[in-house]
């Protein structure tokens, strides 16, 4: 069903597309000349070896870095000048690898520092004078990723499992357009997986979702389309069934485990 | 609910302080009132580097600032004390505007040797411009004080008893406003910013914009210090804009607690009771201020109110 | 006219090769350590005084010139191990113990020395005849001393294994530790030799300028402005530096008075790192 709807949606507008991105370090290609169309609602896949660019892909998009040469575009929009905290106010949020959380600040606000970033907007919000709606819009994104009873909790204090669901709770708190989730399963426990998965199931089509992943079985069950890259290039594109059954992932990716 | 507690502790803390005047055999009350007066310069300071985690190493400057943009027109302009206060705060807002916009570009270590660089600029400017300043020997603004008019008093602003009134005034105004605003939104995006900057800027921060913020609230505080401590003393001289004057707030601060909001007071009493201690047995007294700083970076960082927080009042603000 | 150049040159010339000696040892200490040595100007104050020390009990300018730099590099060495060791060379904690470091060895001079500033004769009395004028003996022996320290320490760090291993600690202390590089003990000799090199340089000053408790700040603000100018660390670079500002020493004093040159000097430093921007020491 949803793939069906995805598909009407190809001839509209993509909710963020890249055009020729390349990012180079020195001497080093991390990614050439890389075309991607995500559209709106859709949960968007995307696998391959190590090192073949997906972090940098997702981090460039999110505004970490600027690409070396290509640009970037948000409903058609040009925001390949616009910094990381801009493309925050304007819908792209994204959760690193390497759970990124304020260790000596609680659960609670952790995720207070990015509900308030979209609740509190205008310079006499800092009075505080709306502390229960946003004691209100944390404990709804606690409730939704489970971390409810950890609200007093130091971050730092928490197992990694933990800290990567804070993470997402931030990123969540955003109420982004575009989320972006750097491999979120890795470190959590079987049940935390289903538990996320389903998370990101949920997301959609309210927002959109660019997932990266290693673990396989998760992607490929939970996303519409996914693209496979290798070497910092796009490599085949396609619906989960048609992923699995390519011969060229299968050698480039799939054969090599993961 | 932790906030009244916090709330409870930071009014009796302010109410003993006030009771104090009272009680207190003369020098005493001299030290209290000098000890009141660089809490507040301390609290400014832990603004930036208990909360913001930024290591300023000229602060001097800012409270020197607001000594001289206070002091220098009361004594060649004779202007009155009210205004000399707000001339000398806006002296240190302004000179943390300037100063802050320039040194934030430089990030990690940069940061502490360009404030200290700039924190000797304004000592040496002190001496350079002797025929104003008259460098060390100060600036005595006794005799050219007007007293500050409140209604239909008179109030002599060099009278110790008038003097303690006013560093307990400001101490326990800068006492709330810190309190406030360790835990706004903003302290709270400052703290983000500390802890994991790449985090706080990735969720929408601009980590250039709310430190330049606590460099100025920081730098107008602290000139707001100097500009209070120079009219109740009626004195101004550069020894405030000298490097020592840029440690002793790193000091008190660490002792106390960076990131507590009654850590400046404690490291400010301590330290100024140690100092004049000391000061009794040798004229090298500034020994104990190095030592203290090798000692609690070594092994005591949380500082006396940060243990406490830590170990047992974790709602300790 | 020639005599007048011939001098400038010289002058400039030996104070350049002061200026490297005194600020080689921070740029060590900022390229292989990766710290803000706040003390540093500190060493150098203790190599003057210790010189004037030993020069007046013993007679000897030799002996002080021996035993000082080694006294200093002791004291640099037990600061390494009892104070910067344990809190891992870490950038903040580091740049505030130095700093109380500071302190504490200033107000221990002051208590064991006085305020007062003391002089040393020249141990090497007597001018070379130039055509146009005589030139001190003693000051052609400091910038000899202080080039072939110099050019020592370039050996050493370039063309010997010793060199390597600190050279390989700087790129990355972690990959270098598993190849069997001994990282900690590299970092304490080479914060015991910037101290070291400080050190002869304030031995070689006292008899041109005199011993002062307080002579350490003008050390460290020049150290500061040459390894600044020099590229952060970059010894070469720092060298360079040190040679413009010792030329150019000679034309401020005429124009400046010290408090001046001072806040220039101060803010060149500044305005250098803030232009720069991004940081200190990670990355140059």
């Amino acid at each position: 069903m949803a793939v069906a709807a995805v598909r009407e949606t190809l001839d509209r507008t993509p909710l963020l597309e890249t055009v020729g991105l390349r990012r180079t370090f020195g001497g080093l290609v991390a990614l050439d000349d890389v075309h991607l169309r995500i559209f709106h609602g859709e949960i968007r896949g995307l696998i391959g070896p190590n090192g073949a660019g997906k972090s940098t892909l997702a981090g460039l998009i999110a505004g970490r870095h600027k690409p070396t040469a290509g640009r970037i575009l948000l409903e058609g929009r040009d925001i390949t000048r616009r910094s990381g905290p801009e493309r925050v106010l304007l819908g792209i949020a994204m959760a690193f690898q390497i759970p990124a959380v304020f260790g000596n600040l609680t659960v609670f606000e952790n995720v207070a520092a990015a509900a308030q970033r979209v609740l509190l907007r205008r310079p006499l919000d800092f009075l505080d004078l709306r502390a229960r709606r946003l004691a209100e819009r944390v404990a709804e994104v606690l409730e939704r990723v489970g971390l409810q009873d950890a609200r007093d909790e130091l971050a730092r204090h928490l197992p990694y499992g933990h800290q990567r669901l804070v993470e997402i709770a931030m990123v969540l708190a955003l109420k982004p357009r575009l989320v972006i989730l750097d491999e979120p399963t890795q470190g959590l426990a079987p049940d935390e997986v289903a538990q996320l998965t389903a998370l990101v199931r949920d997301l959609s089509p309210e927002a959109t979702v660019l997932l990266i992943e290693h673990n396989l079985p998760v992607v490929l069950d939970v996303s519409h389309r996914v693209t496979v890259m290798e070497g910092g290039r796009i490599f085949f594109e396609g619906t989960p069934a048609e992923v699995e059954a390519d011969p060229g992932v299968q050698r480039v990716y799939l054969g090599a485990g993961g | 609910m932790t906030g009244g507690r916090a709330l409870a502790l930071h009014l009796g803390v302010a109410a003993v302080l006030g009771v104090l005047q009272f009680v207190l055999p003369p020098f005493h009350h001299g030290m209290v009132t000098r000890i009141l007066f660089f809490s507040t310069y301390a609290m400014a300071y832990n603004l930036l580097f208990g909360y913001a985690g930024l290591l300023s190493l000229g602060h001097a400057m800012f409270f020197a600032a607001g000594m001289y943009g206070a002091g220098l027109p009361v004594y060649y302009l004779g202007m009155g004390s009210g205004s000399a206060f707000l001339l000398g705060l806006g002296s240190g807002l302004l000179l943390a505007a300037a100063v802050g916009a320039a040194s934030l570009r430089a990030s990690g270590s940069a940061f502490p040797v360009v404030t200290m660089m700039f924190g000797q600029v304004s000592y040496l400017l002190t001496l350079h411009f002797n025929w104003i300043t008259f460098a060390d020997q100060g600036l005595v603004l006794v005799d050219r004080l007007l007293p500050l008019h409140l209604g239909p008093w008179s109030v002599p602003l060099t009278d110790p008893a008038v003097r303690y009134v006013l560093a307990w005034g400001l101490f326990t105004v800068v006492l709330w406003v810190s309190l406030w605003i360790v835990r706004s939104p903003f302290g709270r995006i400052l703290v983000a910013l500390r802890e994991h900057e790449e985090r706080a800027r990735m969720m929408g921060y601009d980590p250039f914009r709310y430190r330049w913020v606590a460099v100025c609230l920081s730098g107008g505080v602290a000139g707001a210090a100097g500009a209070a401590y120079a009219l109740s003393f009626g004195y101004v001289g550069n020894a405030f804009a000298s490097i020592l004057y840029s440690i002793y707030p790193l000091l008190w601060v660490l002792l106390g607690g960076a990131g507590t909001t009654l850590g400046p007071l404690v490291g400010v009493l301590l330290m100024t009771y140690a100092v004049d201690v000391v000061s009794g047995f040798t004229s090298a007294y500034l020994v104990v201020v190095g030592l203290a700083l090798v000692l609690v970076t070594l092994g005591f960082p949380q500082g006396i109110l940060g243990r406490v927080r830590a170990r047992w009042w974790r709602w300790l603000p | 006219m020639t005599g007048q150049l011939v001098l400038a040159l010289l002058e400039g010339t030996t104070s350049g090769l002061l200026v490297a000696l005194t600020s080689v040892g921070l740029a060590l200490a900022f390229g292989i350590l990766r710290i803000v040595n706040v003390a540093h100007g500190a060493f150098f104050m203790l190599g003057a005084v210790l010189a004037w020390g030993i020069t007046t009990a013993t007679g000897s300018f030799l002996l002080a010139l021996s035993l000082a730099p080694v006294s200093v590099m002791l004291i640099a060495a037990v600061m390494d191990r009892l104070v910067l060791r344990p809190v891992r060379y870490a950038s903040g904690p580091t740049i505030v113990a130095t700093l109380g470091l500071l302190y504490v060895l200033e107000q221990l001079t002051l208590a064991l020395y006085g305020p007062e500033a003391r002089a040393v004769a020249a141990p090497l009395a007597g001018t070379v005849e130039l055509p146009w004028f005589g030139y001190s003996i003693y000051k052609l022996a400091v910038g000899a001393v202080s080039a072939f320290l110099l050019l020592g320490t370039w050996v050493v760090v370039t063309r010997t294994s010793l060199g390597l291993r600190m050279r390989a600690t700087q790129q990355d202390p972690e990959i270098a530790q598993a190849f069997g590089v001994p990282v900690y003990r590299i970092y304490s000799l080479t914060f015991a030799t910037s101290a070291g090199l400080a050190a002869v340089a304030g031995v070689l000053v006292v008899p041109l300028q005199q011993a002062h408790y307080l002579m350490g700040l003008d050390a460290l603000l020049v150290s500061f402005m040459a390894v600044v100018l020099g590229g952060l660390g970059r010894i070469g670079g720092t060298v360079a530096a040190s040679f413009l500002i010792g030329w150019t020493d000679g034309i401020v004093s005429i124009f400046f008075t010290p408090t001046l040159a001072r806040i220039v000097a101060s803010l060149i430093v500044a305005f250098v790192l803030v232009a720069r921007g991004g940081g200190l020491v990670e990355g140059s």
